[in-house]
C-alpha cells in the first residue's frame, strides 16, 4: 500500500514531463524528426498492447499486425472526406453509421476502429487461444493473413491492392502520445490488479492457475481484446499520419517489426515495449542515409533479424529486463507427473 | 457420524486402453484427514486430478458439499471450496512469493475491471483486504521474510510450504494435499506434519493426502485407503493397514517372484 502511492504520483509527473516535452518538440523539430517521433508513439501503443498477450499472458500472438489493419480501415472509411469518395471509388457510409452525408471525426473513428478490431479479437480468439505454444502462434498469423486478403479483395470497400490514399492528416504527437499514455496507464492498472495477475499465473502454469480459481479461457480473450483494441486506435493513428494505406503493409513485416521490438525491449515490463521500439525506429532511421546510400535496400530488416538473434542469444530477457519473465517458459511443464507415473515401471 | 463432505461414487478413467482409476469410491467426513496411499502409478494423482476436475472421469460421480461436481471446470470447483496441490510443485516461478499468494485471493475478488481501471475506492479495500490475508499466511508459514523473493529462487521445503499456502489462500474447506513432504528429510516432514495438523484445526479442513512416507500419513491420517491399479484394496485406520496381508503384498509382492 505504502508503494503504491509515490508509483500513482509518478504517473502524473511522468505524463506531465511528457507533455511538456512534446510542446518543446513540437515548436523546435522539423517536419521529418517530428515524423519519426510520431512513429515512435505509434508503434509503441503497438508494442506495448502486444506485451499484454504475448508479454504478461504468455500468448505468443503473431496478429497483431491485422488488429492494426483493421484499426486503420475502419477510421480511414469513417473520416474519408465526402466529396473526394466518388473519385476514389469508396462507398458512401450506410445509414446507421451517419448517412451518405456524413464523414466521422477523428476521435470517434479511432475509438470504433479500436472496438472493432477488439470485436475481431473476441471472434477469432474463442477458437484460437483454446490452442497453446507454437500452435497459437501459427493460428494468429493465419488470422493476419485472412485480414489482408479480405483488404485485397473487398474491392468495393477497400479499394482492393491499390490501397487508399489522399487520408486526411489528423495525427500529430499530441493524439499519438495521449494514446500512448491511455494505453500505458490501463497496462499498468492491469498488471497490479487481480487481472494482471491472474494474467501472469496462466503464463507461469496454466494448471496450477485454474486449480487456484482462474478460469483462463475468460483472462486469455480479455488480455487478447484488451490488445486488439489499442492495436486498432494505433492502426488507425499510422493511416492518419502516412495519409496512404495498403493491404501489405499490414503483413509479416509488420508482425517481424513490432514482435522484435518487443522482444529485443523486454517482454513482460512496462518499459521494455517503448524502449524495444524508440530503439529500432531511431536505428531504422540513422541507417536510412547509409541503406540509400549503398543501394542496399532491406539492410535495416537484416539488421533486424541480427539484432533479433544476438538478443535471443546473450540477453534473452531484454535489454531493460531483470526477472519478471521466466525464460525457460512454461511450456515444458506441463503434464510431465501425470504421463511419468505411468511409464515408470513397477 | 457428522456430515459427509465429500462423496465419490464409482470413480472410472482411462487413458486409452490404460485403466487409471478401476471403481474409486470414498466418502469423507466433514472435518476428517484421510490418507490415499498405494505403489507408485496405483492412481493415487489421477484420483485427485478427478476430484479437482484437472481430468474429467469416464464414469462416476463426484459429490461435494451436497452438489454434484463430475462436470465443473477446476476453476468453478476451488470457488466452492475444494482445492489441492501438485505433488511436482506447480508455483507461479517468476513471480514473487507474495505474488504467488495473491493470485490465489482472485476467487473472492469482487472488483471489477472498470473500478480497477479508474481506482475506484472499492479497489484499494479489496487491495488491502488481499494483501493482509497474504501477509497472515506468509507469517504463519515462516515466509515472510522471502515475500519479495521469486519463488523459483526459494529453497525446496519452503516451495513446498508456499505451495500449501496458496491453496489455502483461496480459503477452501477440503484440501487435497499431493505429497506434502516428498524430497524433504525426516525433520522437516516431521515439521510439516505438525504444521498441516495446526492448520487442520485452525481453518477447520477436511483433508485427504496422498504420501509415500509412511510415517508422515500414518500419524496425520484416521483412515487409510490404499489403492492399487486404480481400485481400493484396502480401507482401514493405520494400524489395520500396516497389518493387512494385502497391503503388504501390492507394495512388496508376493514371494513367488522369478528373479
Amino acid at each position: 500500500m505504502k508503494r503504491r502511492i509515490p508509483q500513482e504520483l509518478w504517473f502524473v509527473i511522468g505524463g506531465l514531463v511528457l507533455f511538456g516535452a512534446l510542446f518543446v518538440a513540437e515548436k523546435t523539430l522539423n517536419r521529418y524528426l517530428l515524423h519519426i517521433l510520431i512513429l515512435m508513439g505509434i508503434y509503441s501503443i503497438a508494442t506495448v498492447s502486444l506485451n499484454l498477450t504475448n508479454g504478461y499472458t504468455g500468448l505468443f500472438s503473431l496478429g497483431h499486425a491485422a488488429f492494426m489493419a483493421i484499426g486503420a480501415y475502419t477510421s480511414t472509411l469513417l473520416t474519408f472526406p465526402v466529396p473526394l469518395r466518388e473519385a476514389y471509388d469508396l462507398p458512401r457510409l450506410p445509414w446507421f453509421l451517419g448517412g451518405p452525408d456524413a464523414a466521422w471525426s477523428f476521435f470517434p473513428a479511432l475509438l470504433a476502429g479500436g472496438v472493432l478490431a477488439s470485436c475481431a479479437a473476441l471472434l477469432i480468439g474463442a477458437p484460437v487461444l483454446r490452442l497453446r505454444g507454437h500452435y497459437l502462434s501459427v493460428a494468429s498469423l493465419g488470422f493476419m493473413v485472412i485480414v489482408v486478403t479480405f483488404a485485397k479483395t473487398l474491392k468495393g470497400i477497400t479499394r482492393g491492392p491499390m490501397g487508399i490514399s489522399a487520408i486526411p492528416l489528423y495525427t500529430n504527437v499530441y493524439w499519438t502520445f495521449l494514446w500512448l499514455f491511455i494505453t500505458m496507464y490501463v497496462v499498468w492498472r492491469i498488471v497490479n490488479s487481480r487481472f494482471g495477475r491472474a494474467l501472469m499465473a496462466l503464463r507461469e502454469d496454466e494448471t496450477a492457475a485454474q486449480v487456484l480459481g482462474i478460469y483462463p479461457m475468460k483472462y486469455k480473450l480479455f488480455a487478447f481484446v484488451v490488445g486488439a483494441f489499442f492495436a486498432g486506435v494505433a492502426g488507425g493513428l499510422y493511416a492518419h499520419l502516412t495519409k496512404a494505406i495498403r493491404p501489405f503493409e499490414f503483413s509479416f513485416t509488420l508482425t517481424f517489426q513490432i514482435v522484435v521490438m518487443l522482444i529485443v525491449g523486454c517482454m513482460g515490463t512496462m518499459s521494455g515495449p517503448v524502449v524495444g521500439a524508440v530503439l529500432l525506429l531511431a536505428l531504422r532511421y540513422a541507417l536510412k542515409p547509409l541503406e540509400e546510400h549503398l543501394k542496399l535496400y532491406g539492410l535495416i530488416e537484416l539488421i533486424y533479424a541480427l539484432l533479433l538473434i544476438v538478443v535471443m542469444l546473450w540477453k534473452p530477457e531484454g535489454l531493460v529486463g531483470r526477472k519478471r519473465v521466466s525464460v525457460r517458459g512454461h511450456q515444458e511443464r506441463k503434464e510431465e507427473g501425470e504421463w511419468a507415473r505411468f511409464s515408470t515401471p513397477r | 457420524m457428522s456430515e459427509c463432505i465429500l462423496k465419490v461414487e464409482n470413480l472410472w478413467k482411462n487413458f486409452g486402453g490404460l485403466m487409471a482409476v478401476s471403481g474409486y469410491s470414498l466418502e469423507l467426513p466433514r472435518g476428517a484427514i484421510y490418507g490415499l496411499i498405494g505403489p507408485n502409478g496405483a492412481g493415487k494423482t489421477t484420483v485427485f486430478n478427478l476430484i479437482s476436475g484437472v481430468l474429467k472421469p469416464s464414469r462416476g460421480r463426484i459429490v461435494f458439499k451436497g452438489r454434484d461436481i463430475t462436470h465443473l471446470r477446476p476453476d468453478e470447483i476451488t470457488a466452492l471450496g475444494l482445492t489441492r496441490t501438485f505433488q511436482n510443485l506447480r508455483l507461479f516461478p517468476s513471480l514473487t512469493v507474495e505474488e504467488n499468494l495473491k493470485v490465489a485471493a482472485h476467487v473472492h475478488a469482487r472488483c471489477g475491471f472498470f473500478s480497477t481501471l479508474f481506482c475506484a475506492p472499492s479497489f484499494f479495500r479489496e487491495e488491502k483486504a488481499i494483501e493482509r490475508k497474504a501477509r497472515e499466511m506468509l507469517e504463519r508459514f515462516g515466509l515472510y521474510e522471502f515475500r519479495k523473493e521469486i519463488a523459483a529462487n526459494l529453497p525446496y521445503g519452503l516451495q513446498r510450504k508456499l505451495d500449501i499456502a496458496r491453496a489455502l489462500m483461496t480459503g477452501p474447506e477440503l484440501v487435497l494435499l499431493d505429497e506434502p513432504s516428498a524430497g524433504m528429510n525426516t525433520k522437516e516432514a516431521d515439521d510439516l506434519a505438525r504444521l498441516v495438523a495446526e492448520l487442520q484445526r485452525d481453518f477447520h479442513l477436511t483433508m485427504i493426502i496422498v504420501e509415500h512416507r509412511m510415517s508422515f500419513v500414518m500419524g496425520l491420517a484416521e483412515v487409510i485407503q490404499v489403492l492399487d491399479y486404480g481400485s481400493v484394496i484396502a480401507v482401514g485406520t493405520p494400524e489395520e493397514i500396516r497389518q493387512n496381508p494385502k497391503v503388504i503384498e501390492a507394495y512388496l509382492g508376493t514371494g513367488d517372484l522369478v528373479a
